[in-house]
């Protein structure tokens, strides 16, 4: 039931998309209070203005000078206290823009209300952003986020406060725990980069520091409590070891090992991926490359037992095969080869038994965590470089765009930056303009959104702010916050976020639960009730 | 040539003041016989210890405004009129908050010369009635005084309707409107224009500190007896006049000198703390500060002039069109 929260005021311009309204003190009237108002014109139609309180003030009335507040709290002088709301419109219906009159009641949207307000009642199929302080569901219109309208995400916030990643896995988990993808839903695949720690490696395991207040929170959300159940991890390979055994601290079992036999990086030409450095003069150098790799896709590499040997091979051979280029252009390849093969090498064996195991298979399991937190940022591009080409190979030979493909990446701002070319870039920037279509769907996160590409934030249906850093919510990139959520973005707290999507012309505030997946070793329940068996099941 | 000259004060009052003072309170300020020999014979100034017993205070004032002056078409006589408004109200301070309480607004439509005529004024989507009231008299200055009195009299039932045992009022002006000797309502006159008292006497005033009454004096017109004081509420600049801040208080004799002098004390002991600054208010000191935001306070509710002005003058050119 909506209730009156206060009036339409007078002393203020009531404007057809912005107004005021005055509050009686007794009424508690908050930021992202949903409120609509109804105006009925003389010609019969009745006009219903739906908005959002984004500024609230409050103001001693008959008080001249700043002191008088000591009077007033003397019992000296009589002040009143007034509060007024200030109003963004979201909706008209119709759509007939006229003010709403001073001294008409305004009442807080509630029920089928809020959702005409907040556009949710247009929403086909929608999915779960987060929860409104108000406890009513933030939703997103998944038309925008399925490629069929729209699609990708982007985030951003600054790094320590949890919830880049985590806000980006409870997306999933919401998508995943609908009934949005209907018979999709176990085709329907995710991608997750660990760039940082090993809070992905958990999953697939009940948090146990789950609080009563976070189930609350998914009850609301219309959501199960629970880890994500069908998760692979693959962690590279660890160096200097001959058994093929997974390079991680925390968790060892149940985790794959990753690497590449030279054979596939010859022929799948991954070479391009040892020299993804965001680098302004490269042109010249992609010419070797591309020389080299035409050269290796054809060659007997069969007898390279290391990456050291494919390295020697190049390099004896790399005058003959890039005669054309200079030759202070070849050096530079050879050295930046050198750093990689230091680098990367590892990853790149021969004689891999079972090599299909060690593959990075996306289709394994409905969500692969690839750990790449340990590599050093050259290997680091390297394997984004190979997983997302793969897989957005597979998905263009394939052509259709169902089922859809969802990837995490975190720190787009060294894979995807505004200056600079790279083969990263490349694909990531494909994937933001093709992947629409092909069914590959975006969700990235970085600190800044001033330092990313400009078209792969730019093909961002839903944009999402964290905390940011006061000077970085100043830049064009988060123009789509009003002034005092550019504000808010500034203290927002953990667990809570700013979405911006399409079709609602204002960013909702939005809060998420703490995960139900465990994120470190200290939070996995062990001996987890229900099934103990459940991780021999595979 | 040697020419000894008088040194001038200021008094700190903007002139436009004028007026409405000299209006508001000479009417009962006609001295009858004044006795000072009431409370002491001892002339000093007294700086009274007691808190007092009250659990609250209450100011009353009134404001009024006339919105338009009218002039009757009644055969050959000119007959004059005004559409005038007055609010009244009190601000009620208890323990450490003070509000606006009891605050009411009427608008009259006075004519002089007996003639009796309400009218109606559209005002936006709110009609408002401007009773009718006749008055014996016909110039403009008695037709003001007539809403004078209407201002003073609805003051003197809301102080009386504030004031009980426990609570004591202070009304603006000569206590000459309230009817019943016998409430604890005190008077409030922040301008003073007759001494009372005589030179001797009076001197007391002058050395009077902050906080500090002269002894009482009784004032017998035979009409309005009462008890009176002078307190100083704060110190002038130095141009001022010795009596700018200081303020006469006054009593119904009725009450009794015992009452009187617990008042007095009370008045002296309470009424400093709501003094006003000059930058608040230009009639600080004497102008205190509730009262300041409560005349305020009842202008804004008589409305705006300028929207009152437009419904008198089209009501007014309906009537001649008609």
């Amino acid at each position: 039931m909506s209730v009156e929260i206060g009036k339409v005021l007078g002393t203020a311009d009531s404007q057809p998309l912005d107004f005021w309204i005055a509050v009686p003190i007794q009424n508690i009237v908050q930021l992202d209070d949903v409120v609509l108002v109804r105006r009925s014109l003389s010609d019969g139609v009745e006009v219903t203005i739906y908005g959002i309180v984004d500024g609230l003030i409050a103001r001693h009335e008959g008080a001249k000078l700043d002191s008088d507040v000591f009077l007033a709290e003397q019992g000296v002088l009589p002040l009143t206290h007034a509060v007024k709301a200030h109003v963004t419109v979201t909706r008209v219906e119709p759509e007939i823009f006229v003010p709403p009159l001073p001294g008409q009641p305004v009442y807080r949207a509630a029920g089928l209300d809020r959702d005409q307000a907040l556009f949710f009642d247009a929403m086909q199929k929608k999915f779960p952003l987060g929860l409104a302080r108000d406890g009513g569901v933030v939703h997103g219109n998944f038309e925008f986020l399925d490629g069929s309208r729209g699609a990708h995400i982007n985030i951003s916030g600054i790094s320590g406060v949890a919830t880049k990643t985590t806000y980006a896995t409870f997306l999933l988990y919401g998508v995943f725990h609908s009934e949005l993808l209907g018979a999709e839903r176990n085709n329907t695949r995710a991608i997750i980069f660990n760039v940082k720690g090993e809070d992905l490696l958990f999953l697939d395991q009940p948090n146990q520091s789950l609080t009563s207040d976070a189930e609350r929170m998914y009850a609301n959300l219309g959501l199960p409590t629970g880890p994500f159940d069908d998760v692979s991890f693959f962690a590279p390979v660890k160096r200097g070891e001959e058994v093929l055994i997974p390079d991680t601290g925390t968790r060892a079992e149940g985790v794959t090992a990753y690497c590449w036999s030279i054979e596939e990086f010859c022929k799948q030409r991954y070479l391009r991926f040892l020299f993804a450095d965001a680098d302004a003069e490269t042109s010249h150098l992609d010419a070797v490359i591309d020389r080299v790799e035409m050269h290796l896709a054809n060659e007997d590499v069969s007898a390279c037992e290391t990456f050291l040997d494919l390295k020697t091979i190049i390099e004896n051979n790399v005058d003959s095969w890039a005669p054309l280029a200079a030759a202070g252009t070849r050096s530079a390849f050879l050295r930046r080869l050198e750093a990689a093969a230091y680098r990367v090498g590892h990853l790149i064996r021969s004689k891999i038994e079972r090599e299909e195991v060690h593959r990075i298979d996306w289709k394994r399991a409905q969500m692969t965590v690839v750990d790449i937190h340990n590599l050093h940022d050259r290997a680091k591009r390297f394997v984004i470089g190979v997983v997302l080409k793969r897989m957005f190979e597979e998905k263009e030979s394939v052509g259709t765009a169902r089922p859809l493909v969802f990837v995490v990446l975190d720190e787009l701002n060294k894979y995807a930056p505004r200056d600079g070319w790279s083969p990263i870039k490349d694909v990531i920037l494909d994937m933001a303009e093709r992947g629409r279509s092909l069914g590959v769907i975006l969700i990235g996160a970085q600190q800044t959104a001033s330092q990313i590409e400009r078209r792969v934030v730019g093909n961002c249906a839903f944009r999402v702010v964290g905390r940011l850093d006061m000077a970085e919510a100043q830049h064009g990139e988060y123009g789509f916050l009003p002034a005092a959520s550019r504000v808010r973005a500034g203290i927002l707290k953990p667990g809570t976020v700013i979405v911006s999507q399409p079709e609602i012309p204002i960013p909702l505030m939005a809060q998420f639960p703490f995960p139900a997946w465990a994120t470190r070793p200290s939070e996995v329940k062990r001996a987890a009730a229900g099934n103990p068996f459940r991780k021999f099941d595979k | 040539m040697d020419v000894s000259r008088t040194t001038l004060r200021l008094d700190p009052w903007p002139p436009e003041y004028d007026s409405a003072v000299q209006f508001a309170d000479l009417e009962s300020e006609s001295a009858g016989t004044v006795n000072a020999d009431v409370e002491t014979r001892d002339w000093q100034p007294i700086q009274p210890d007691s808190v007092g017993d009250y659990e609250e205070i209450c100011f009353v004032d009134g404001v009024r405004r006339i919105e338009a002056r009218v002039i009757a078409d009644s055969h050959d006589k000119m007959i004059h009129g005004l559409f005038g408004s007055i609010g009244v109200g009190a601000v009620r301070v208890r323990a450490a908050s003070a509000s606006f309480t009891g605050i009411t607004v009427d608008r009259f439509l006075i004519l002089g010369e007996g003639l009796l005529q309400k009218e109606q004024i559209e005002v936006g989507e709110h009609t408002l009635v401007f009773e009718g009231l006749a008055s014996a008299q016909n110039s403009p200055i008695e037709l003001l005084g007539e809403l004078q009195n209407l201002m003073r009299t609805r003051e003197a039932q809301l102080g009386k309707v504030l004031s009980s045992q426990n609570v004591c009022v202070f009304a603006d002006g000569p206590l000459t409107y309230f009817a019943s000797t016998r409430d604890e309502v005190v008077g409030i006159i922040k301008t003073i224009h007759i001494p009372y008292l005589t030179q001797k006497h009076f001197s007391v005033v002058g050395r009077l500190l902050p906080g500090q009454r002269t002894p009482l004096f009784a004032i017998e017109d035979g009409k309005y007896n009462r008890y009176s004081w002078f307190l100083r509420l704060a110190v002038g600049r130095k141009l001022d006049h010795i009596l700018a801040g200081v303020i006469r208080l006054e009593v119904r004799a009725a009450l009794g000198l015992e009452s009187a002098r617990r008042i007095a004390n009370f008045a002296a002991h309470e009424l400093p703390r709501f003094v006003s600054s000059p930058a608040r208010d230009v009639r600080a000191p004497q102008n205190l500060a509730p009262v300041g935001n409560l005349e305020t306070e009842l202008r804004h509710r008589l409305g705006d002039p300028l929207l009152l002005r437009r419904g008198i003058e089209k009501k007014l050119l309906e009537g001649v069109q008609a």
